[in-house]
């Protein structure tokens, strides 16, 4: 079965994407296409707990901008690795705004992506069936310097600089 | 020249362990070719015709004696015992065997080098004037801005699967020796009246199979917001740029589909949101990486010792075509940058053998301050030659065949690898290149015809620069036999322009002749003083056509 990886921790759920917007009023936890929100927030017979949202990498993420203190869970989907709009997808809804919810990246995620996935503000990447999450996480530890400022902690090399400037290795 | 810190290192050795990771899977067939192509591409490794091919990053061309020497090795030891360099400064080896892959990436690393975003559809190696630091006309020394987007782009995370291949040029003179609007992103430095330092940003040129010229994006950039800037543009293009046609993908497209206005508007409303943010670097780590091009020590008697070299010049006309043609002029009094041709006629451009390279070495190290330069014409340059050495310096590269006066001229062309080696290509670009060389290899012609710039590609993906040449040429696959198509009139510098084709294509032999007919139109048909460029400006398209093709 699939395994999730977290950068960052978590509150699980069972979350289940729904085609239908029936399904997804039954659901606990809906994940539902983004194109799909406003006809759901009409229904008066949701039962979810949480709404999750998945993007399509032609999704324009502004869209959502007013209905972003209602999902709780935003799928990023990479179709192909070779399709990096999820990159910029995730830093426009982290730091122009404000997205504090889950995100998670999904699709043909490749264990070397995960480390960009990280600094780009996901949370938890799904990993395909085949791969070894121990090999996962040891691609994601194998670099330790970073050159430029994104939507992680990840201090940059020029500013760590200031405070270790130079060390033998 | 800049020096890796604890953290360069760090980031260049991660790398490389990571790549002896990946290339142990594929060989124990842990990871199918399909797997591991997208791994082996961030690192610069392709396959090519014959063999996996590597190419090696030299950061906006720059290198000390001792990586030039490493590279001497690496041919020796892994390829056959030469290297080619390219046209973004890089050098590629072209016999590499997979299982050498990860100990050549670590003898790079032992000298602050590296194969990281050769390849990929990615920020690639920013390139810049191979004079930069010496040229007399330039504003400052580009360098360190280089270093700086170097960084700024090395492992960038949102920018690591864009659309299609980022190409980024800086340059800081009035004269474009970069190409700057044929890039994706092309950057001039300039000094406004008040002093201060202002980046004018070109987005949107580039060559391949639709040649477009860049668009000004802003001309007024500041020094602190250079990489919010730039980072607005790349993240407009991740997000727009076309992704459904790759010979659709590059940024140009995007610009020219939009229009440069909406685009420029699409990258303001980008900029507001992050200028001045955490991406926009602190100066001092500018400052910092300042500090490693100050320039050299200088030896203030140097111009009291240019005697001998005019001396030379007067009796020995091989030495004076040399000096006239391979040599540049110096910032500092005494001093010139001078061009090692990598096109002796009977050679292939780019290429330089381990001899060759362990001879520049030495060459660097005792007739400079130990760095040489790649430039995008595929030569090499010492960038700091006290005149007085010059005769010296010319009797030592003669003896390793490197002493070619042609820098320049029509026989210094850029050349792609073509089908002899290219997966892509349509014609084989070396042999042409050779047999034009043959036809003019007479120096006293070759000056008097003075500045051509003959560029040749075998593909329409335009590595060989066909596009900007004042003489371009283009190989084509026509019903299985090799055809090429003649383009004149463009220009890569500040006055940019794109070649056109001047009509039905020939063979090999046939575009030969068709060259030295159009040549003969030029010697006839110049004023005084008057390049090819220049004539071909005035008259047009049409003499040329007339005698190529009969009126």
């Amino acid at each position: 079965m699939a395994h999730n990886i977290e950068f960052r921790p978590v509150t699980p759920a069972d979350w289940t994407f729904q085609n239908e917007i029936e399904g997804a009023a039954k659901a606990a936890f809906p994940v539902i296409a983004a194109d799909q929100i406003e006809r759901f927030l009409e229904r008066n017979d949701i039962a979810a707990q949480a709404l999750g949202v998945r993007l399509s990498p032609g999704t324009k993420v502004e869209e959502l901008a007013s209905r972003l203190d209602q999902i709780a869970l935003i799928d990023v989907d990479f179709p192909a690795y070779t399709d990096g709009r999820g990159y910029s997808q995730a830093r426009v809804l982290r730091e122009h705004m404000g997205f504090q919810g889950e995100l998670r990246a999904i699709g043909d995620v490749l264990i070397d992506q995960l480390r960009f996935m990280q600094r780009c503000g996901f949370d938890v990447a799904v990993l395909a069936d085949h791969v070894d999450p121990s090999d996962a996480q040891a691609a994601l530890e194998r670099y330790g310097v970073w050159y430029q400022p994104a939507a992680d902690d990840h201090p940059p090399a020029h500013r760590l600089r200031r405070f270790v400037p130079n060390w033998e290795i | 020249m800049y020096q890796y810190d604890t953290y360069d290192k760090q980031a260049v050795r991660e790398r490389a362990a990571d790549f002896r990771d990946q290339v142990e899977r594929r060989i124990a067939g842990k990871l199918s070719e399909d797997e591991f192509k997208p791994l082996r591409l961030q690192n610069g490794l392709y396959l090519q015709l014959h063999a996996y091919m590597l190419r090696v990053a030299i950061p906006y061309g720059v290198l000390s004696s001792k990586q030039m020497r490493k590279l001497a090795h690496i041919a020796r030891t892994y390829d056959k015992d030469y290297g080619h360099f390219t046209t973004r400064q890089n050098i590629q080896y072209n016999w590499v065997k997979l299982a050498d892959a990860p100990d050549i990436l670590d003898e790079l690393a032992s000298v602050e080098m590296h194969a990281i975003q050769t390849s990929g559809n990615c920020i690639r190696n920013i390139s810049s004037d191979q004079f930069a630091g010496v040229a007399a006309d330039e504003v400052e020394d580009p360098r360190p801005w280089c270093e700086l987007l170097r960084q700024w782009s090395t492992f960038h995370p949102e920018f690591a699967f864009l659309p299609r291949k980022f190409k980024i040029a800086v340059n800081a003179s009035p004269a474009d020796r970069v190409g700057v609007k044929l890039h994706d992103i092309g950057i001039t430095i300039t000094h406004g009246e008040d002093g201060e330092r202002r980046f004018s940003v070109y987005a949107g040129g580039g060559q391949g199979r639709t040649p477009m010229i860049g668009k000004l994006m802003r001309e007024d950039v500041g020094e602190a917001h250079l990489l919010s800037y730039l980072e607005a543009i790349l993240r407009v293009y991740n997000r727009y740029g076309r992704r459904d046609n790759k010979y659709k993908a590059r940024i140009k497209i995007l610009v020219h589909e939009m229009g440069a206005d909406a685009f420029r508007d699409d990258v303001e409303a980008e900029w507001q949101k992050i200028e001045g943010g955490p991406v926009d670097a602190d100066i001092r780590e500018f400052l910092r990486i300042e500090q490693y091009f100050a320039p050299p020590k200088y030896d203030a008697d140097a111009p009291s010792d240019v005697a001998q070299s005019a001396q030379r010049a007067s009796h020995d006309a091989a030495y004076a075509a040399w000096l006239r043609n391979n040599s540049f002029e110096h910032k500092i009094p005494g001093y010139k940058a001078v061009t090692i041709s990598l096109k002796p006629h009977d050679g292939i451009a780019g290429d330089a053998t381990s001899a060759q390279m362990d001879a520049v070495a030495d060459f660097a190290d005792n007739f400079g301050f130990g760095e040489v330069r790649v430039t995008h014409a595929q030569n090499l340059v010492l960038p700091d030659v006290a005149e007085g050495d010059l005769p010296a310096l010319y009797d030592a590269l003669k003896a390793h065949s490197l002493a070619s006066a042609n820098q320049g001229l029509l026989t210094d062309m850029i050349v792609c690898p073509g089908l002899d080696y290219c997966a892509l290509a349509n014609a084989r670009s070396i042999p042409i290149s050779q047999k034009i060389a043959k036809r003019f290899d007479d120096l006293g012609r070759l000056e008097d015809i003075g500045e051509v710039k003959l560029k040749i590609s075998g593909c329409i993906n335009a590595c060989g620069h066909h596009h900007a040449g004042h003489i371009g040429i283009l190989g084509v696959d026509r019903k299985g036999t090799e055809n090429y198509q003649i383009l004149l009139g463009g220009s890569a510098e500040e006055d940019t322009s794109l070649a056109q084709i001047i009509g039905r294509g020939f063979d090999e032999d046939g575009t030969v002749d068709a060259i030295e007919t159009i040549i003969d139109v030029y010697k006839d048909k110049r004023g005084d003083e008057e390049t090819f460029l220049d004539t071909y400006r005035r008259i047009g398209m049409q003499p040329f056509k007339e005698a190529v093709y009969g009126a």
